[in-house]
């Protein structure tokens, strides 16, 4: 079931009526069915691996109240291991074994040897990156002694499963949610406003940005780059550049949105890394939950920025290695995060060399205007390692990028479609228009009275009924 | 990356953004305001589109005809022209093979040089992927009218027509497709559709997004699409400019060739002449020749290697049907598969069954000054 679905429609309205009866009369019974809803939701995908949920819940609850109770260092890390084994172990097995199989494969063949080993191919459950950040965050803060467990069974499968971030995230920290479920919370006439808010704004982002600009743009150029010159790279690469965004982006805060609406606050995710002066604030603003989860448990238990600066380079290349693994089984996942490591490194050092100087960042809209252009494009850069499915395809794209002249695009006689040009406009405007007057916009909305809000809202739906003929999945669904 | 606290705006959105937090949640009252602003404002829209009266505000229907390509603008605009010298319906294979720009030239310099200096003729590409000959029918029957247009090519390859024979794998859903357009075509073609509710509330936003993308082409946000749907203002795959000499690049089709190869192969094994097809195609006869409209029954030029895995006999058994139907209606019979200065080869086919633009605009030049002018200039 896609945010982006008539299902999805019917069901959640279904769901927070249902919720709202709920919640004043019986707790429990509240998160009883929420938790059954989330199941629900996420069995319509495929029932079948509800089972790997179920198995991360009690794996988890088990070993969180166990390394609770336990003092001895010892016992204390033996627990942890389990619950690493496990949670990685699956991860590991749906969505790595394959791709470290078919290397070694390679390595054995290209040693002489007979690379045979089997491969499996099994099917990526949906959500699985994103659950088992949260588990583990789980019982590595009680490891850590800064979370105590969760009080209930029942809170922490409600922990893990709830529907809104289930299958791409935010990833919640289980010192955001847990104190939520155990106060019962109840959402206010302004959660019920916001929320209606994030979920227009991340269904405009969704389906008339991302699939649009998609469609029109970028997913002509990746799938046959040879047909393109300069102008059609640049539209195809920027095309991405917004349907990535405007695809995690848009997901981000339906969730946020329906958590909202249902009471609970879940974390922002984006906060328009388009506008960011510099590379390290690009990921400051970028997928927020995952940089801060690959912070808290890689980036400083590794040493972080406290042995020098050798190693901090050496500290942050591990971190977007490992943030670039997460985001699939592939060499282009690899090169992505390492390159992406690479600009964030440059963009220290160049932090640290201008303080050195002496130099005074200015303020001016000149200069602020250059850092946000140039970083965009700095990010820009690793991008189609992100898109392409291969190197070869890579490689036809930075051929594109070079095609010029009265020959470029040859095989590209359509026009670079206009609309998507436009929306590329649009997106930027908002973009702009969300960093400057993100907070006035949503006073402005929450001042509407229901009545005008629900007219809005009618006329947005029929919007994004008119322009998607087909449903688009979401992007990071395969993570 | 930096192990400093995050200094991005708060991770949880302040409610302080928006209003008090610490108001009784009314939830049911909102809810129930919400749902009539809604409700009323869906309302609204349907007066307002209703009021608008476009014929496109309700003919503009997600139907499968748009996606592929056969716009229901293109159908309007044909029936509302002035001047409609040939209109070709059929399948993708016709969809593929004619550029109507490239045709109208090619067939301006052959009257002039048979002495009709100065004739602009029109002509309309309808074939349409899944096309069945129910649909030609509909079009002789409802959207054509006395001599307009004065020739129509009807595609005369059965098995590419047989989309609805029963049997057929996703036979059901053309079916599906085709029950869909009648009304609809209908009120395009006319140019008069009767407003009814439209159940999709905000339908007349569709007019505010038309006029904002281009005002003078109401199909223009939708040719916009990469895959050429609806590109060209009179039907057809190509729009003429990707028909120029060195254009297309023939090696890109290289990689799904051999896949679509045997696609074409699975095809015309199962080949059959239908009975549906006979019964349409007496009855589109006796339709344009009601109207006064030029019949022309053209057997497309086929990809060689695919006709040689055609069932033995098949297509002499076809080409023996459609003349004694030819003969029975008087309509012209033209088989260019049969001429083998037609043969086309790898080079102007796209896949074993459609051809490229260099194909096409070869296909279009020719069947304008082979075929048609000797037609309209005789008429």
């Amino acid at each position: 079931m896609f945010f982006n679905s008539v299902p999805f429609l019917l069901f959640f309205p279904a769901v927070f009526v249902v919720d709202l009866l709920l919640q004043r009369r019986n707790a429990t019974a509240r998160k009883g069915f929420l938790l059954l809803a989330s199941w629900f939701f996420y069995a319509q995908w495929d029932y079948r691996f509800l089972f790997l949920i179920w198995v991360s819940t009690v794996v988890d609850w088990l070993v969180g109240n166990a390394i609770h109770r336990n003092s001895g260092k010892r016992a204390r890390n033996a627990l942890l291991w389990v619950s690493l084994a496990v949670n990685l172990g699956l991860l590991g097995t749906f969505k790595y074994y394959d791709f470290f199989i078919e290397s070694a494969n390679l390595l054995l063949e290209s040693l002489g040897l007979n690379g045979n080993l089997p491969v499996l191919r099994l099917i990526l459950p949906v959500g699985i990156s994103f659950y088992t950040f949260q588990t583990l965050s789980y019982t590595i803060e009680i490891w850590r002694g800064t979370l105590k467990p969760a009080r209930s069974a029942l809170d922490f499968a409600l922990f893990v499963g709830f529907f809104p971030q289930l299958v791409a995230g935010p990833i919640v920290r289980a010192s955001e949610f847990l104190p939520q479920v155990e106060r019962n919370p109840r959402a206010s006439r302004a959660d019920l406003s916001l929320g209606v808010y994030e979920i227009l704004s991340g269904l405009f982002k969704k389906v008339v940005i991302a699939d649009l600009i998609g469609g029109d743009l970028a997913n002509g150029f990746y799938g046959d780059p040879t047909r393109f010159g300069f102008l059609g790279a640049m539209a195809g690469i920027y095309g991405f550049a917004f349907q990535l965004f405007g695809d995690f982006a848009g997901y981000s805060q339906i969730a946020v949105g329906c958590g909202r609406i249902l009471g609970f606050q879940l974390p922002q995710n984006f906060f328009n890394p388009y506008m960011a002066r510099s590379n390290v604030e690009v990921w400051r603003r970028w997928h927020v939950t995952l940089i801060t989860w690959m912070r808290d448990y890689i980036y400083i238990p590794l040493g972080g920025s406290r042995s020098g600066e050798a190693r901090t380079y050496r500290n942050i290349l591990i971190t977007n290695l490992f943030s670039g693994v997460w985001h699939g089984a592939g060499i282009n996942f690899v090169i992505w995060g390492l390159v992406n490591g690479l600009t964030i490194c440059w963009s220290r050092w160049w932090m640290i060399v201008k303080s050195r100087r002496g130099v005074v960042e200015r303020d001016d809209a000149w200069t602020v205007w250059k850092q946000r252009f140039l970083f965009f494009h700095v990010f820009l850069i690793p991008m189609p390692i992100f898109r392409t499915p291969d190197l070869a395809t890579l490689g036809e794209v930075g051929r594109a990028l070079v095609r010029w002249g009265p020959d470029a695009g040859v095989t590209d006689p359509g026009e670079i479609p206009r609309r998507g040009v436009l929306l590329l406009i649009l997106a930027f405007a908002m973009t702009v228009a969300s960093e400057y007057r993100g907070k006035s916009i949503r006073r402005v909305w929450c001042s509407l009275r229901p009545e005008v809000q629900g007219a809005f809202a009618v006329c947005l739906f029929g919007l994004f009924a008119l322009v998607s003929a087909e449903r688009v999945p979401f992007v990071y669904f395969q993570f | 990356m930096s192990d400093a606290s995050h200094p991005a705006a708060p991770a949880v959105p302040s409610a302080a953004d928006g209003a008090d937090t610490q108001a009784e949640p009314r939830a049911f009252a909102f809810l129930a305001r919400f749902l009539l602003g809604a409700v009323v404002a869906a309302a609204l829209a349907n007066v307002l589109a209703a009021a608008l009266g476009q014929r496109w505000l309700g003919a503009e229907t997600p139907s499968q005809l748009e996606r592929n390509g056969l716009s229901l603008s293109i159908l309007a605009e044909f029936a509302a022209a002035e001047r409609a010298d040939v209109a070709f319906a059929g399948s993708s294979v016709t969809r593929n093979a004619v550029v109507p720009e490239l045709l109208e030239d090619a067939l301006a310099t052959a009257l002039a040089e048979r002495g009709s200096a100065g004739a602009e003729p029109r002509a309309w590409n309808l074939g349409y992927p899944g096309g069945t000959p129910q649909l030609a029918r509909y079009f002789a029957e409802r959207v054509f009218r006395e001599g307009h247009p004065r020739v129509f090519v009807l595609e005369a390859a059965p098995f590419l027509w047989d989309s609805t024979r029963p049997g057929r794998e996703g036979a059901e859903t053309y079916w599906r497709w085709m029950s869909e357009p009648p009304e609809t075509l209908t009120a395009a073609a006319t140019g008069s559709l009767p407003y009814t509710f439209v159940p999709d509330a905000v339908k007349g936003l569709n007019w505010g997004m038309e006029m904002l993308w281009n005002p003078r082409h109401p199909d223009s946000w939708r040719a916009a699409r990469p895959d050429g749907n609806g590109i060209t203002p009179r039907g057809g795959r190509y729009p003429a400019a990707w028909c120029a000499p060195g254009v297309w690049d023939p090696s890109r089709d290289d990689a799904q060739w051999e896949e679509n190869f045997q696609r074409g192969v699975e095809r015309v094994s199962e080949l059959a002449t239908s009975p549906e097809w006979r019964t349409e195609l007496d009855r589109i006869a006796v339709a344009c020749a009601e109207k006064g409209i030029e019949l022309v029954l053209v057997m497309p030029p086929l990809y060689a290697p695919l006709v040689e895995r055609m069932p033995p006999g098949a297509l002499a058994e076809m080409r023996a049907w459609m003349g004694a139907a030819a003969d029975r209606h008087g309509f012209r019979l033209i088989d260019l598969e049969a001429d083998s200065t037609w043969a086309y080869t790898r080079a102007e086919f796209r896949d074993a069954l459609h051809l490229n633009p260099a194909g096409a605009a070869d296909f279009s030049r020719r069947i304008a000054v082979e075929v048609l002018a000797p037609l309209l200039a005789d008429g």
